[in-house]
């Protein structure tokens, strides 16, 4: 029997001279990516793991035994029970933006699989495309036994199928990164920005406070899933290397474009998750702390290694790490019918945490807080949208969120003419974005756009039932009711 | 109907609200107040701001030039109930 030295290399880097087709006829531009370079560029490619498929097919199946023997052991509906409940909300929020955006990464691998340029980063992107089919499977399995618990789990599989605002943006974000990215731009894109920039917040920063939170199961879960997304990310580093010796500025602004797409979808899960719905005495470190550890300082470090700059909006950046979270946090909480978990408000030892993590910007959000406090003392019990805005919101037409930049005093928000219409934007990093790939974006109708075009309804109530896929048993509340100690609701 | 997206000071979204031709500057505000109220306690005093411009209460909509899908501010005034 060979030696594994003996074959491992060959198997890996297994590639063949075209006779009957061109280089450039068997890896288009469209699908390969810009720049187009001859395959002497790409011979050097390599990347740390250098996973055998033997190799893989057996670690995978360790970890998927793992998975299950924690499942039998403590994923029962009676074990889930005693997870606390607030926790359980940023559980819902991760599962469904994340679970099926993992599936729609198997196509991104896929591309990089048929159509990475090097033979050994195809051989990645294929155990790329196996590894993302199981992340989408651990949840839907491991979370199914929530759903007779609680209806709002259903949005683990349902999210990605809807037209509720949150899908509409995470689809606009998902489909371009996942679906529409040739294999150039989803390795630096999503290998390198997105899993190397960010999951790390999702799958260690957040692993870590299900650990002291005491949910032991979504820990494992995502444990098992970071422990292939480290390997498959590895794709990105090299390519980007490729790309800036090419093409330094081209490098330059899709790591922009992506670092800064990224942020604003992981601010909201992540950002929620860590300061809002993980009980306060299970808060380790702050989402500011954890951004700065894992995408400032790690990411930043790598940026300079490849000989890249940082985002040019990196003040901008800086800014919205002090605000973005908690002026979505704040949006959302009063629509919160319009989402499928609930919401809290942050009790005032949590307000004490949050000014001390939050120095420079806590204040702003304190008076906002006390209204709705005092909101919920004026509104009888049971009401729940006795506290609940009723205006119609307004989103980007870039990321398809709500106008949450900048802060209170000063919200980020740009109209302006771009491509013949009247665009409004929440930040200068994204009217820019938009500027610079017009014709990709400009089709695009925001909700606004689809109420105002009589295709989704003005009225709330009819919104959130018909257009966002949401009825009485699923639509976000307040998850006591508004029924706080400090607000003292009883004594009138 | 002119649809506008409207900011008010110290609140964390930006709102669309429906105004109308001949409602004056004044009542647009106190629209925009009501639409952010859930969040942010209506202040005594509000300015509304247009391009740079604080508009004049008693002009209307249209003779202050607001037109779609423009921006407009609501900014606090001395005092706050």
């Amino acid at each position: 029997m060979l030696r594994r030295t003996d074959w491992a290399e060959f198997a890996r880097k297994l590639d063949w001279t075209l006779s009957y087709v061109t280089e450039r006829e068997a890896f288009p531009e469209e699908a390969a990516g810009t720049p187009w370079l001859p395959s002497s560029a790409w011979a050097a490619w390599d990347e740390p793991y250098r996973t055998t498929y033997g190799e893989y097919v057996e670690g995978q199946a360790a970890k998927d035994a793992a998975v299950y023997a924690v499942r039998d052991a403590i994923g029962r509906l009676e074990d889930w029970k005693k997870v606390d409940p607030v926790w359980l909300n940023a559980l819902k929020l991760h599962a469904a933006t994340l679970s099926l955006a993992e599936f729609a990464a198997v196509i991104g691998n896929l591309r990089g699989a048929r159509f990475g340029r090097a033979s050994a980063w195809r051989t990645a992107a294929t155990m790329g495309a196996l590894d993302e089919f199981r992340h989408t499977q651990i949840p839907l399995l491991v979370l199914h036994e929530l759903l007779r618990h609680d209806p709002q789990f259903d949005w683990t599989h349902r999210f990605y199928h809807s037209n509720n605002w949150v899908a509409i943006a995470a689809r606009h974000l998902v489909d371009e990164l996942l679906l529409g990215s040739n294999a150039i731009e989803f390795a630096i894109a999503t290998h390198f920005v997105f899993e190397t920039g960010f999951t790390n917040l999702q799958f260690i920063g957040l692993s870590s406070l299900a650990h002291d939170v005491g949910d032991r199961m979504f820990e494992k879960m995502v444990t098992s899933i970071q422990s292939d997304e480290a390997r498959h990310a590895q794709i990105g580093r090299p390519v980007l290397e490729a790309v800036v010796a090419a093409d330094p500025a081209l490098a330059q602004r899709l790591v922009d474009k992506w670092f800064w797409r990224s942020w604003l979808l992981f601010a909201v899960v992540t950002g929620f998750a860590m300061d809002y719905l993980t009980p306060l005495d299970h808060r380790t470190r702050s989402f500011k702390e954890f951004v700065e550890e894992w995408v400032i300082d790690q990411f930043l470090r790598t940026l300079n290694a490849v000989g890249l700059e940082k985002p040019w909006y990196w003040s901008t950046f800086l800014e919205s790490l002090e605000n973005y979270h908690h002026m979505v946090y704040a949006s959302a909480y009063t629509y919160r019918s319009s989402v499928w978990f609930d919401f809290v408000v942050p009790s005032p030892r949590e307000r004490a945490w949050l000014r001390t993590k939050y120095p420079r910007s806590w204040d702003a959000y304190e008076p906002l807080w006390r209204r709705i406090d005092e909101r919920w003392r004026e509104a009888d019990v049971d009401n729940d949208f006795a506290v609940h805005g009723t205006a119609i919101v307004g989103f980007c037409d870039l990321c398809q969120l709500v106008l949450c930049g900048g802060t209170p005093s000063r919200n980020s928000a740009i109209v302006a003419n771009v491509a013949g219409q009247k665009r409004i934007f929440c930040s200068e990093p994204c009217r820019s974005l938009f500027e610079q790939e017009k014709e990709r974006y400009a089709a695009h109708k925001d909700v606004v756009k689809r109420v105002l075009a009589g295709e989704a309804p003005a009225n709330l109530i009819a919104l959130l039932r018909s257009y966002f896929g949401l009825d009485h048993s699923t639509w976000g509340r307040d998850l006591f009711g508004g029924d706080y100690p400090w607000i003292d609701r009883r004594r009138r | 109907m002119i649809p506008v997206y409207g900011f008010v000071e110290g609140d964390t979204l930006g709102l669309v609200v429906i105004l109308h031709e001949s409602e004056s500057i004044a009542d647009a505000t106190a629209k925009l107040q009501q639409a952010a109220d859930v969040r942010v306690t209506p202040g005594d005093g509000a300015v509304l701001v247009h391009r740079g411009r604080v508009l004049q209460p008693k002009l209307t909509v249209s003779a202050a030039g607001i037109e779609a899908l423009d921006r407009v501010d609501v900014r606090n005034g001395r005092g706050s109930r």
